[in-house]
């Protein structure tokens, strides 16, 4: 595998589970609806059916609770929304994430050739 | 694979009158499913394929009120999931059966966790009497596994050595340095009498009796109920 696909890899692991803590701290969702949304992320996900298992694992976790919808066409549907504690987990990652992140773009914008985000004439990406 | 449409499912009474998981590429995809999580606890592999059931169903009734064809939107959603053995690796993952770095491959927790494991305490219960050597192969299995930590694998070996057979043996040692003979009574009768033996009185030999002979029954639910959190994920 190329190391660039195991870098990414890497990053996803950490930080699919908030991502799922932060999709929900916007509005409560339908599993369906909350996986595509997830989806719409750049790289975030490659294959949506594991995100079932994360799911299940928060809700255990207790950081997720699910809840049966009725739904008008067809058997309920599990709806999920955030708990107290995952609000508080959400809150942790976002501080860690936005501290790790500035360091690392700092270290980035200094290696220079525009690497970094924001960095002097620089370069996206994608 | 035949083209498949809506109208070719038998109606479950849902408002569209038919259920695309019933379609055969999805019956298809559960069954491999199915069969990549043969290793996982029962309910966790149901979750997951009425998780993913569900996701199929929803992905087909969008794409249907949005005016796609039902056949085009499950062939779409079964790809968008992903390969049916990365799930159930997931779901392995996340139950604690694997580590992230695990190698590829059929998701099935190890030898070790589904049949190492029940042998390891078996065999440190009554390995003992199977050659002897049955319970050194259990002490062996229980410090291999992952499952316990240093104290419940210090726990399995140290109660009791040897296990039941080990009990018997210091049971049989306590008795042996006793030695009954029958005499008769003036009564007529015949008495029962011991000397040597232990040096405490019968009461403690019976309250000992007791500790010894639980112990490692104790011991072998303490492990089986930490193997259950684990495989649960309610313990790392």
């Amino acid at each position: 595998m190329e190391p660039v696909g195991n870098v990414a890899t890497q990053l996803r692991r950490g930080v699919l589970e908030h991502c799922v803590l932060a999709v929900l701290a916007r509005s409560p969702e339908y599993a369906f609806e909350l996986v595509r949304r997830l989806s719409q992320v750049d790289g975030l996900v490659t294959s949506e059916g594991t995100i079932y298992p994360l799911l299940a694992r928060l809700r255990r976790d207790g950081l997720v609770a699910t809840t049966w919808e009725p739904s008008d066409a067809g058997p309920p549907r599990k709806y999920y929304d955030l708990t107290d504690a995952g609000r508080r987990a959400l809150d942790a990652f976002a501080a860690e994430w936005t501290t790790f992140t500035e360091g690392v773009d700092d270290l980035l914008r200094q290696a220079g050739d525009g690497r970094g985000r924001g960095a002097r004439g620089g370069r996206r990406d994608r | 694979m035949a083209d498949v449409t809506a109208d070719d499912v038998t109606a479950d009474g849902a408002q569209h009158g038919a259920d695309p998981t019933d379609l055969q590429p999805v019956r298809d995809y559960l069954a491999r499913l199915d069969a990549a999580g043969a290793g996982l606890p029962p309910d966790r592999r149901a979750e997951v394929l009425a998780d993913v059931r569900e996701h199929v169903r929803d992905a087909v009734a969008a794409a249907t009120a949005a005016g796609g064809d039902a056949g085009v939107a499950v062939h779409e959603a079964l790809d968008r999931l992903g390969p049916p053995e990365e799930i159930a690796r997931a779901e392995a993952e996340q139950s604690g059966l694997l580590t992230a770095d695990a190698a590829t491959g059929p998701v099935r927790p190890g030898a070790m966790e589904r049949v190492g494991e029940p042998m390891a305490v078996f065999l440190l219960l009554l390995g003992g009497f199977v050659f002897v050597v049955g319970w050194l192969a259990g002490v062996a299995l229980l410090w291999l596994s992952p499952t316990w930590r240093l104290r419940e694998k210090l726990l399995g070996t140290f109660v009791w050595p040897f296990g039941y057979l080990g009990v018997l043996l210091v049971g049989g040692l306590a008795t042996w340095t006793e030695s009954c003979t029958s005499t008769a009574t003036s009564a007529g009768g015949d008495e029962l009498v011991c000397t040597g033996g232990p040096p405490y009185p019968d009461w403690v030999g019976g309250v000992l009796a007791v500790v010894v002979l639980a112990a490692p029954a104790l011991v072998a639910v303490v492990l089986w109920r930490r193997r259950q959190a684990v495989r649960e994920g309610r313990a790392s």
